[in-house]
């Protein structure tokens, strides 16, 4: 019979983790989620991604043509389903990534929706320095 | 000026000093955030002259950091009861205009007093958030007031309504006091709920990201499942605040006010809502909209797991609350929000005797490794703990699609459904018919000269044998086979007759449902 040892050595190489900024470090161990965690990226909203796993069926609308919104897109099969792929916001099909009959995972860009009107991200923070309360007389 | 007089004028000065709360500058700052003073705020919300404010004179008690003799009115928080359309509710507004809202041990107990009050008096506690955070001046007597007020929320979790209003910031530690209530109202760019905020995320991890982004009403509203409403404004989510109350009774022991019945509107047509041909989608609100009173219904998490659509509506006059599978979104599959979302909304209602309708149509749980990683099996688990639990009237209607470890987690009659009906369209079986050919009939599928006209006969046969109602029929499981017209009127008739329903359990301290 084979015997298989146990790798410990693994366990002793402690990492360090700060939790507020210019504070103290931690030694601890981490936790493989948090060590393949993914950094955050902004989401280009004008990908169409496919939402679960699935078979494209059919396009309504074809490369360059404009859309509305609410208009059909595409019909995407899960789950035994016809799902029926809407415009988000009005915009120009630019990209096509997917062709009938193909078999798609999770998540994957299939098509990009140039947007009419451009994404503007507001930013809109919060003065927190509020919080030192005033000289009041 | 007779002494009473003199007396009397100076409350007045007092009374005008406190509620100008921190001042005409800061007043004027909050405005142009596009935000209310917490005093207006309730003004709008309360029924007009319903307000009493309690503890208007209450003075801080921090003695470090230069804090003496420094004079914040109401310690930054408005209290008081008043009622919305006559019914009595007690409030507390955070005002970002003293000490941006900061959270100091006097602040925090004016908060504890009200709910206490609402607790005792059994009435419905709104909180309406906006504040910075903990005062840092304070140090632990500032903690200590978030604990004092995280447990109360847990006392008073089942005996009255909670809603939190996020009208500003709720960062750090206070953002828990929402996420242990019933409801939490958000407004886009105006709510912002966050444990740590994006310059801390940045110079600890370099992740670059911005308040609204991280924590924003969309995001808690599309993504996390932390806010329940989203509206557009302040004077929308208050709106949506008196529909709320308008549905939901004012206490556990209380029943949810009854109104005039009215009837569906005609044009929506349940029996041509939902196509014959399994595979074709169709929005299951309108399903709802067609058994309603009015086609009212009010929906809760309206933008976070699509999937499954909750909300009130009312049959016969009486509030129901309605779980239903939404095959337009991800086919109407169950997977961890969805299932976290309907568990939670289950026992809301059974906590506050709301009869619960249950609309079925869904192919089963989600396939993929992103699911079961992200533990499907905890999270799906919780549905089925709270329909088991649910001791209101439980009614549920098989419009269609009924397969496999869904079809019992869809308050089966296993679950102790007390009424279960099913359209003649309903597919109630282990899974669906190609699938179970597949299993079934692999020998004979595999050594016919034409396996795939042999499938297809099989999958016909299954079809015609199991992918129909009259099997569960058959064995009890469902009541009644029904033409989708008389669902209201089955409906109704199931509601009234469950009125005095009395159900016994084991007596248990409390159960240990699989957070």
């Amino acid at each position: 019979m084979k015997k298989t040892k146990k790798i410990t050595e693994e366990k002793d190489v402690m990492e360090t983790l700060q939790i507020f900024p210019n504070a103290r470090r931690y030694k601890t161990n981490l936790t493989k989620k948090y060590k393949n965690r993914k950094q955050w990226k902004r989401p280009d909203l004008q990908e169409i991604h496919s939402m679960i796993p699935g078979v494209v069926t059919s396009f309504s609308v074809e490369l360059g043509s404009h859309v509305n919104k609410g208009d059909e897109i595409m019909i995407y099969e899960a789950m035994k389903m016809q799902n029926i792929i809407r415009a988000p916001f009005d915009g120009t099909i630019e990209k096509i990534f997917v062709k009938p009959g193909e078999k798609v995972p999770k998540g994957v860009v299939m098509i990009y929706l140039k947007s009419d009107v451009e994404f503007v991200y507001e930013d809109v923070d919060v003065d927190l320095s509020a919080i030192v309360p005033d000289p009041v007389v | 000026m007779s002494l009473l007089s003199r007396k009397i004028s100076e409350l007045q000065d007092r009374r005008e000093k406190a509620v100008q709360g921190g001042g005409e500058s800061a007043i004027a700052k909050q405005i142009a955030m596009g935000k209310l003073p917490a005093r207006e705020r309730i003004n709008q919300l309360l029924d007009p002259g319903s307000f009493f404010e309690y503890d208007l004179f209450i003075e801080h008690e921090a003695r470090e950091f230069g804090m003496e003799g420094k004079n914040l009115a109401g310690d930054g928080v408005v209290i008081g009861t008043g009622t919305i359309n006559g019914k009595s509710i007690a409030i507390y507004a955070q005002d970002f205009t003293v000490a941006g809202g900061s959270l100091g041990s006097m602040h925090a107990r004016k908060i504890a007093k009200i709910m206490d009050y609402a607790l005792r008096m059994r009435i419905p506690l709104i909180g309406i958030n906006d504040s910075g955070g903990a005062r840092i001046q304070e140090g632990v007597n500032s903690l200590a007031g978030y604990g004092e007020i995280f447990f109360r929320n847990t006392l008073a979790s089942g005996v009255i309504p909670q809603l939190s209003v996020i009208l500003g910031p709720c960062a750090g530690g206070a953002v828990y006091s929402p996420a242990l209530t019933d409801f939490v109202f958000v407004v886009d760019k105006i709510s912002k709920m966050f444990i740590t905020g994006p310059e801390v995320i940045k110079s600890v991890l370099g992740e670059e990201i911005d308040m609204e982004s991280l924590g924003g009403a969309r995001v808690h509203s599309e993504i996390t499942g932390n806010a329940h409403f989203f509206a557009n404004s302040e004077a929308e989510c208050f709106t949506q605040i008196k529909t709320l109350l308008e549905y939901i009774p004012s206490c556990n022991e209380c029943k949810a006010e009854s109104i005039k019945p009215t009837e569906p509107l005609k044009k929506f047509k349940i029996e041509k809502i939902v196509p014959v041909d399994p595979t074709k989608p169709y929005d299951v609100r309108d399903v709802i909209k067609a058994i309603t009173d009015s086609s009212q219904f009010f929906e809760v998490q309206e933008m976070w797991a699509g999937n499954i659509v909750v909300g009130f509506g009312r049959i016969d006059g009486r509030t129901v609350g309605f779980v239903a599978n939404q095959p337009l979104v991800l086919a109407g599959v169950l997977d961890c929000d969805s299932s976290d979302k309907a568990a939670r909304f289950i026992r809301f209602c059974d906590a506050f005797e709301i009869p619960i309708v249950t609309l079925e149509d869904m192919p089963g749980y989600l396939p993929g490794v992103d699911q079961e990683h992200a533990g499907v099996i905890r999270h799906g688990a919780k549905l089925l703990y709270a329909y088991s639990e649910a001791t209101v009237p439980k009614i549920t209607v098989i419009l269609r699609k009924a397969y496999g470890g869904g079809y019992i987690a869809m308050n089966s009659r296993h679950l102790r459904a007390d009424f279960v009906f099913a359209w003649p369209l309903a597919e109630i079986a282990v899974m669906g018919p190609e699938g179970a050919a597949n299993i079934i009939f692999r020998k004979e599928i595999m050594e016919a000269e034409d396996p795939e006209a042999m499938r297809k006969q099989k999958v016909e046969e299954y079809k015609k044998k199991f992918a129909n109602p009259y099997v569960a029929a058959a064995k009890g499981y469902i009541d009644s086979v029904i033409d989708p017209t008389e669902t209201r009127n089955y409906l109704k008739h199931a509601l009234s007759v469950s009125d005095n329903k009395v159900v016994k359990r084991p007596s248990k301290k409390h159960g240990i449902p699989p957070f």
